[in-house]
């Protein structure tokens, strides 16, 4: 069903509960009716016909582009989840080339830069906008899968306790506690975009 | 002064330090960043670092690159702050986390 017979199925609903209401009062003598008609009737009716369509036709497209603003949202979250999956590859592989997850984090972060603005731009509230605000786990994501130690010490200290990383020929492999901190996290992750697609479509 | 990472040295950049890999903050600091602060220094006006542009950057390579100024080249959190103007639009919360490894490395060089 389009949004144009959508209208006329209102109207024509609306008419004839106003028609029935009509019927029922005039019976219980709430209402009198007078049986001539004169042309200031005539423009009177013809006049609340045509606000009630006109209010009809902008409640609807109002709701239609409510409707379709929300859908829009929610597909940048779905594209945003599917970046997300991209990374956690990375997870299975133990690692990965450090540009590669450098750049699929940077990804990460303008998708939800972007979310952000447009809620902004289209004011929504604040509770709204704060739930698309992932800047923080992004950046606990890149401390936890591109932070290697600083010095040759430090990192034979770290591998010793297997709690760092290893980066050889620009590829960095994680040791098994990051990938459980990275795990976490991804889940954490997941868990505020649930939050922010229940959060966008209650409003 | 500038300094555009993405055109000046890589869209690409890469791990800490030079044995690593290619496109190092090692390599990027000792090649570009500390000859052009030093000249910002002595020639007394601001230089910028623009991020924007690359590929991504890891927290190794932006540590090493900014943080390393302060503890392999010597240089003081108050002069970095004085000298280096950083911009990133595409990704404006690695201003924050450049700003805390620079915290960092002066406090880790105030305990030392």
């Amino acid at each position: 069903m389009n949004g144009r017979s959508i209208i006329i199925l209102s109207i024509a609903i609306a008419f004839l509960i106003g028609f029935l209401f009509g019927i029922i009062a005039s019976h219980a003598t709430l209402l009198t009716f007078d049986t001539r008609l004169s042309f200031g009737d005539v423009i009177k009716a013809v006049v609340t016909l045509l606000v009630a369509v006109l209010l009809a036709s902008y409640l609807q497209r109002r709701a239609q582009s409510n409707n379709k603003e929300k859908e829009i949202l929610l597909c940048h979250l779905e594209l945003i989840l599917d970046e997300l999956k991209m990374f956690e590859s990375f997870r299975e592989t133990k690692g990965g080339k450090v540009t590669e997850i450098a750049a699929s984090l940077k990804r990460l972060s303008i998708a939800f830069n972007t979310l952000a603005d447009i809620l902004r731009e289209l004011q929504y509230p604040p509770v709204v906008i704060s739930a698309v605000n992932f800047a923080p786990l992004i950046s606990d994501l890149r401390h936890l899968s591109t932070e290697t130690p600083i010095t040759k010490k430090i990192a034979n200290h770290a591998k010793r306790t297997k709690c760092s990383s290893e980066v050889r020929n620009g590829i960095i492999q994680w040791a098994d506690e990051k990938r459980t901190l990275l795990d976490n996290k991804i889940q954490e992750m997941k868990t505020s975009i649930l939050k922010a697609k229940i959060s966008i479509n209650r409003v | 002064m500038k300094i555009k990472v993405a055109t000046d040295f890589t869209t690409a950049p890469g791990p800490r330090m030079i044995c690593e890999g290619q496109f190092s903050g090692e390599e990027f600091r000792k090649t570009l960043v500390f000859p052009k602060v030093s000249e910002a220094i002595s020639k007394k006006c601001k230089l910028t670092v623009d991020l924007d542009g690359a590929s991504g950057y890891g927290t190794s390579f932006l540590e090493e690159s900014f943080g390393g100024l302060i503890r392999e080249d010597g240089l003081t959190l108050d002069t970095i702050d004085s000298v280096i103007e950083f911009i990133s639009k595409d990704e404006p919360a690695l201003l924050v986390e450049i700003r805390e490894y620079l915290q960092e490395a002066q406090a880790e060089r105030g305990a030392n």
